[in-house]
């Protein structure tokens, strides 16, 4: 049965703004999460460098990649705030999951006055939101 | 679709063999390239196997970005097998053919050669040959 495992989402400097898991995975350290933000912000500029052909406007970076133990799907906004989901191995329609993810970003925490620019996210209405979200998915996509 | 080229690095991040089909932006630098190729390379497996739940190393199959897919291979001798293709590569499966690369023609024709060196570049004709029509078999060449 395909389900979510773990949810990113990073700023544009490279810095983890939120995170959580789904999964009954065994959790990584706080700090190993910042790690994994900044490393894969890191990746991305060299993908986009090494790319074999010229991109269009010149965001060649990594939107699906799939491993034996997950799949992963990244989604860069236009303010590249970068959104990053994995699944289990035959997760399907993790676009759509992100896509509106992204609507609930810019509904609570964009609209949320309190909210400083791309500092961490703690916000209780985005928090619901989300694990609604992740909830309806993880049920659609198990029957 | 179309497959844009292949690298080959040893464990020590050398280059042992390029080749190039259709690539639209040239490399000024090639070692610089290599590098910066390698580099990202170890970071991505680094990546994926951080954030896989197993201890075990998790490498990675191959991933893709709106202009291009890169499709990945190791060893446990720490070779690693990359090819560049368009990302609408569909169901041809690259996986399988990067193995094969490694296990018909990379054994064969590098191993199995008395006058290859291990750690140097790859001259062999043959091998670059026998390289070249496996790539141009693939159904999405």
């Amino acid at each position: 049965m395909p389900y979510l495992k773990s949810f990113f989402v990073v700023n544009k400097a490279g810095g983890l703004i939120f995170h959580r898991s789904f999964s009954s995975d065994p959790p990584l350290r706080q700090n190993d999460y910042l790690h994994l933000a900044s490393t894969f912000h890191g990746m991305q500029l060299m993908v986009n460098e090494v790319s074999p052909t010229k991109g269009i406007d010149g965001v060649g970076a990594i939107e699906f990649m799939e491993t034996s133990d997950f799949v992963l799907r990244s989604f860069y906004t236009a303010t590249k705030v970068q959104f990053f989901v994995t699944g289990s191995p035959k997760a399907e329609k993790l676009a759509e999951f992100l896509k509106e993810a992204h609507l609930l970003y810019a509904d609570y925490i964009m609209k949320n006055p309190f909210y400083e620019m791309d500092m961490p996210i703690k916000c209780e209405l985005w928090d619901i939101h989300l694990r609604a979200l992740v909830d309806k998915y993880n049920r659609t996509n198990n029957t | 679709m179309t497959v844009h080229c292949f690298y080959l690095f040893n464990r020590d991040g050398v280059c042992l063999f390029y080749a190039e089909w259709n690539r639209s932006r040239k490399v000024k630098n090639f070692d610089e390239h290599c590098k910066l190729m390698f580099g990202m390379l170890f970071e991505l497996k680094n990546f994926c196997t951080k954030l896989s739940p197993k201890d075990a190393a998790n490498p990675p199959k191959y991933y893709m970005t709106p202009y291009y897919a890169l499709h990945y291979f190791d060893t446990p001798t720490g070779l690693r097998f990359i090819l560049l293709t368009t990302p609408d590569f569909g169901n041809s499966d690259v996986a399988r053919v990067l193995r094969r690369l490694y296990g018909e023609v990379y054994l064969d024709y590098v191993v199995k050669n008395p006058l290859y060196e291990p750690g140097s570049q790859i001259t062999s004709k043959a091998f670059s040959k026998k390289l070249d029509a496996v790539v141009r078999n693939l159904p999405c060449f």
